[in-house]
């Protein structure tokens, strides 16, 4: 309908005093990856999680392919077509690795058959066949970020929100990661990607978001974010290039 | 695959002739009495595992379904006279509308606060029994009347039809069990389990699924109870709505084997053969039964925590570990 996928106007969130988000406005394109970054505590998190519905807004409205999906919860955002990851792995530790990832592929029916071949072609898409018959518990981290996009994935998504799925990754798993990425924009999945490496955002993202306590920074072009004063001061210029 | 359904078909066969056969080997009221309570709490179990086992929602209430489905057969016959037939499908889903309230107001809980609240609202509900005169208060209901078709009615005087009837019904619930197990709904509640917020996040409505599963799990465990009022043809809340028989229900698939398709049969088989047995010969001590049935049970659920049905699995594991550290000093 629109050129946008997500259209966030005056998100806000307050937890009892704190105000974690506020006044956050921006867009994604259809086809676009957004890099998110801002100090720890800046408010990232939370944002996913409005945007995916684990909580509600204080104020504020989110548009999600010309729908109001402001007050919708998770399942339901899920169902229209957001996908989303977690910062720290939420695996289904009661389920086998391609269990896990069927569970996402019965998003959008009940045929078994159909579910299991869609839940293999994502295993295999996201690299994860070796593991698929392995109980999700004893994955190591990288292994239960990499599920985590795969369940997301198999959900059939027109916009994935990732949380952090680099940090703790090695700089060869870091690569591999970045390819997935890109693999999955290239089948037009929009993507929002929350990253403290510098490196990776700069060279993924097609436009970079900057929260500082709960507040817009900056928005832009990775070069004009990097070029911009107020980031420089508050984020860039500590010395936190990589984490 | 042709030879293999042929086998399957062998193991049927297998099956059905030791089904049938058992209660003519053993072929006293006692062994039949024990048969017969064996398939009840087969029933139970299955009934309890898909919201305690598969959903994982430990719930300590189930007694108020089972004697809703007991109630419901014998308060339709003094009532109306209808046939044990028809009554106890509408025990099944009047089972599933008191789940459906229940559910709606204590599945918001979890952990220990389901499993408590759960208890308190079956020890209210055994409250509001007692003190219903409507249905015999603390006397209870008594049902039998030789007038009556058996049949019909559901009143055999041949204590092996009630175990082949009762066969049959634990056989039927255990292939849609079997079935159930490969779908989608016990995925979704398997992963609630697991972690209902990866589940929520992939789409599942936890809320909705809790819900069904626990009044799924409701309305087999009336139909349990409704088997059971046919055949000892007497009840009281005492007899049916404590904590105790609650708590048994648990017992009975956690001993087996939570979250498994087997498991609420396997547990139902030993702890019903343990309970009855010790309750006979140990009559005489005062309470022995008890403590010495107590006892097993603990052992089982320490040394066995994932229930008896993977013990086959344990020994396979045992062997292999055992072969691997022969092996290992030859390299
Ligand atoms: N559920 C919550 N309840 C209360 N405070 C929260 C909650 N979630 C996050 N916060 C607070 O909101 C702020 C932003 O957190 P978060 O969004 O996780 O930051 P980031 O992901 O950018 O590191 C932090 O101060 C955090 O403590
Ligand atoms: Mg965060």
């Amino acid at each position: 309908m629109s050129n946008y996928i997500l259209q966030v106007n005056d998100a806000t969130k307050k937890f009892s005093g704190l105000m974690a988000n506020e006044g956050i406005t921006f867009d994604v394109g259809v086809g676009e990856i957004l890099g998110l970054v801002g100090p720890n505590g800046a408010g990232k998190t939370t944002l996913f999680n409005s945007l995916s519905g684990v909580h509600q807004l204080t104020r504020g409205t989110i548009t999600f392919d010309g729908q109001d999906i402001t007050k919708l919860s998770s399942h339901q955002i899920c169902k229209l077509g957001i996908g989303r990851t977690f910062q720290i792995p939420q695996a289904i530790v009661t389920l086998s690795v391609e269990e896990n990832v069927l569970i996402g592929a019965l998003c959008h029916t009940n045929n078994m058959k159909v579910a299991r071949k869609h839940a293999h072609e994502t295993i295999e898409f996201c690299g994860l066949a070796a593991l698929a018959d392995k109980p999700a518990a004893i994955l190591n981290v990288a292994q239960k970020k990499r599920l985590e996009i795969a369940r997301a994935y198999a959900t059939d998504p027109k916009l994935l929100l990732l949380d952090e799925t680099m940090a703790g990754l090695t700089a060869t798993e870091r690569v591999e990661s970045i390819q997935l990425i890109r693999e999955i924009n290239n089948q037009g999945v929009s993507i929002v990607m929350i990253e403290h490496n510098m490196d990776v955002v700069m060279s993924v993202s097609n436009r970079v978001l900057v929260l500082d306590a709960g507040k817009v920074l900056a928005l832009g072009s990775p070069e004009e974010v990097t070029s911009n004063e107020a980031v420089i001061n508050a984020y860039l210029g500590g010395g936190k290039k990589d984490a | 695959m042709k030879k293999l359904s042929y086998k399957k078909l062998l193991l049927c066969a297998g099956i059905l002739v030791i089904l049938i056969v058992l209660p003519l080997i053993f072929n006293t009221a006692f062994s039949h009495h024990i048969m017969t309570m064996m398939c009840i709490w087969a029933l139970l179990g299955m009934g309890w595992n898909f919201i305690g086992g598969y959903a994982g929602q430990i719930s300590n209430g189930h007694a108020i379904y089972y004697a809703f489905g007991a109630y419901t057969n014998a308060m339709l016959l003094q009532w109306f006279n209808l046939s044990p037939w028809i009554a106890m499908w509408i025990g099944c889903l009047l089972s599933a509308g008191i789940a459906f309230l229940i559910g709606k107001g204590l599945l918001r809980f979890r952990g220990h606060v389901f499993a408590i609240a759960t208890m308190a609202v079956a020890e209210c509900v055994r409250l509001i029994f007692i003190n219903t005169k409507a249905i015999g208060g603390a006397t209870g209901v008594y049902i039998f009347n030789a007038e009556l078709d058996p049949a019909l009615y559901m009143q055999f005087t041949d204590t092996k039809t009630y175990v082949y009837l009762y066969m049959a019904f634990v056989v039927a619930v255990l292939l849609f069990v079997r079935w159930l197990n490969t779908t989608k709904f016990c995925y979704y509640l398997r992963a609630i389990n697991g972690n209902e917020t990866a589940a929520e996040s992939a789409g599942i409505n936890a809320a909705n699924y809790k819900l069904w599963a626990y009044m799924l799990s409701a309305a087999i465990v009336s139909l349990a109870g409704s088997l059971y009022m046919q055949f000892m043809r007497y009840t009281d809340p005492s007899m049916i709505l404590t904590s105790n028989i609650s708590m048994m229900i648990v017992l009975v698939t956690v001993m087996g084997g939570v979250g498994t398709v087997y498991g609420p049969l396997i547990g139902a088989i030993v702890l019903t053969y343990i309970s009855e047995y010790t309750r006979v010969y140990l009559s005489h001590y005062n309470g022995l039964d008890m403590v010495i049935y107590g006892v097993l049970v603990i052992l089982i659920v320490l040394f066995i925590p994932d229930g008896l049905i993977s013990i086959p699995g344990r020994i396979r594991k045992h062997r292999e570990h055992k072969a691997a550290v022969k092996e290992a000093p030859a390299k």
